[in-house]
């Protein structure tokens, strides 16, 4: 009797393993989308907790610390002010001269700023949820930003949140450019990298690339997910290989720490 | 039927809160999952049927929880981990009686060895799927990460074995094991 239960609980297993290995790539996003709501209240808890040990461990100041950053940060404040009024100013006269050219509009875009609510915890996956979805205006393929520079793109959408795919991932590849200099590539992660400050990948430059560290690297715009100009990162180190080389890009975004984030919408203008 | 609800109860906290807890750097950015000793846990306290339940369950909680479902970027198929659990499950079913019962040494050994086994099946796995015609690569990072995480779940096994045994009401009747579930051994 014990051993035709046990028959029947193996069968009953393997069918319905057989049944979630066979769904359909649609279905599992919605599965998995349900089971991250199920597990956020929880997700949500870990994550206060750990802002909570962060704070007691890293944001105790004392009096002179707090002067000297609201100092600082005063002077950066006024600093980018003078920027932005000196862009504003750039800005107005440079739609004047492409006017006067009878040039095509820039394609403008919507920035929607979303908080991180939580990190994924594999080992060979770099991703992160964000609470913003298609309410929002979300959709998949949408490049992710800080302030800093690209985080990664939006992969699958639900209502209120999103899964981001980070550009230290090994699947996630944007088109690049390096500044002062002809090269051309595609940055991609690395499944082991050092997820705290992970060193993505520069491949298919030209064997003869003169690459210098510190130099930046932006967004080609050749991909059609990525707009050009969008920040990466900064060259680390190059390597020249017996084809091609290949060069070590430090990410701009601090991508184990960020909390807030833009979701660039390229399709509505602000 | 309490201890079932207290497993499924702390597969779900430990699935959530996996992201929250910090890699540890000091043994090569491996990290703790404790769904590992809670899937343990549920496959040696639970007979063959009810632990092929648990395994499914944990196995699909996981998978979903950890990878990035969409378009190209899917390399394995969610669920695939419940077949991974399932096996160890039987292969426990039948060894328990000769490991001397369920102890919480047998728990830790147990826990490690399936973080160990089932972070090395999916590197495997999407390193196959991604390698094409080339062979693919297992840098020694990899295997500092899979061992870092086994020795964390090893260290945590404990925690969970205890926590469960007090959470079950075995502790006041002075127990230092737990009984399988329906008897068994």
């Amino acid at each position: 009797m014990n051993s035709r239960i046990q028959i029947i609980a193996i069968v009953v297993f393997l069918a319905f393993t057989a049944i979630f290995l066979s769904a359909s790539p649609r279905t599992m996003q919605r599965i998995q989308r349900s089971l991250l709501g199920l597990l956020s209240p929880f997700a949500a808890s870990g994550s206060t907790l750990g802002k909570q040990i962060k704070v007691y461990t890293e944001g105790l100041k004392t009096l002179d610390q707090l002067t000297e950053e609201n100092a600082r940060l005063k002077n950066q404040v006024q600093r980018l002010s003078a920027e932005n009024q000196i862009l504003q100013n750039y800005e107005i006269e440079n739609d004047r001269l492409r006017r006067a050219l009878d040039y095509r509009e820039r394609a403008d875009f919507r920035l929607i700023p979303a908080t991180v609510t939580r990190r994924n915890s594999s080992l060979w996956h770099n991703s992160i949820e964000i609470n913003r979805g298609s309410e929002q205006g979300i959709s998949t393929d949408m490049p992710v930003i800080t302030e800093d520079g690209v985080v990664g793109k939006t992969l699958n959408v639900g209502e209120r949140s999103s899964t981001v795919l980070l550009i230290s991932d090994e699947t996630c590849k944007i088109a690049a450019k390096v500044e002062q200099s002809p090269e051309q590539g595609i940055v991609s992660g690395e499944r082991v990298a050092d997820k705290r400050r992970p060193l993505l990948r520069l491949d298919y430059l030209t064997k003869n690339a003169e690459l210098r560290p510190g130099q930046r690297v932006y967004s080609s715009g050749a991909g059609g997910v990525f707009p050009g100009g969008l920040l990466i990162g900064t060259v680390r180190s190059l390597l020249v290989r017996s084809l091609d080389a290949r060069a070590e890009i430090l990410p701009a975004a601090d991508l184990h720490t960020m909390e807030n984030v833009f979701v660039v919408d390229t399709k509505g203008g602000s | 039927m309490r201890l079932v609800l207290i497993m499924a109860l702390a597969l779900v906290i430990a699935v959530g809160m996996a992201g929250a807890i910090p890699e540890a750097e000091w043994l090569g950015g491996s990290r703790l999952f404790l769904a590992y000793p809670v899937t343990a846990l549920g496959l040696l306290l639970f007979p063959a049927q009810g632990a092929l339940i648990f395994a499914f369950i944990s196995g699909c909680l996981m998978d979903f929880s950890m990878m990035p479902l969409g378009g190209d970027f899917t390399v394995y198929l969610a669920g695939w981990s419940g077949l991974v659990f399932a096996g160890v499950a039987l292969l426990l079913s039948g060894s328990i009686n000769w490991l001397g019962g369920m102890r919480w040494e047998i728990h830790a050994l147990v826990s490690g060895i399936l973080t160990m086994f089932h972070l090395a099946c999916e590197f495997l796995y999407i390193s196959l799927a991604r390698s094409g015609d080339s062979a693919p690569e297992f840098p020694p990072i990899v295997a500092v990460k899979i061992f870092g995480s086994g020795v964390l779940s090893v260290l945590s096994a404990p925690i969970v074995f205890f926590a469960v045994l007090f959470a079950g009401g075995y502790w006041r009747s002075g127990a230092d094991r737990l009984e399988r579930v329906g008897g068994g051994y």
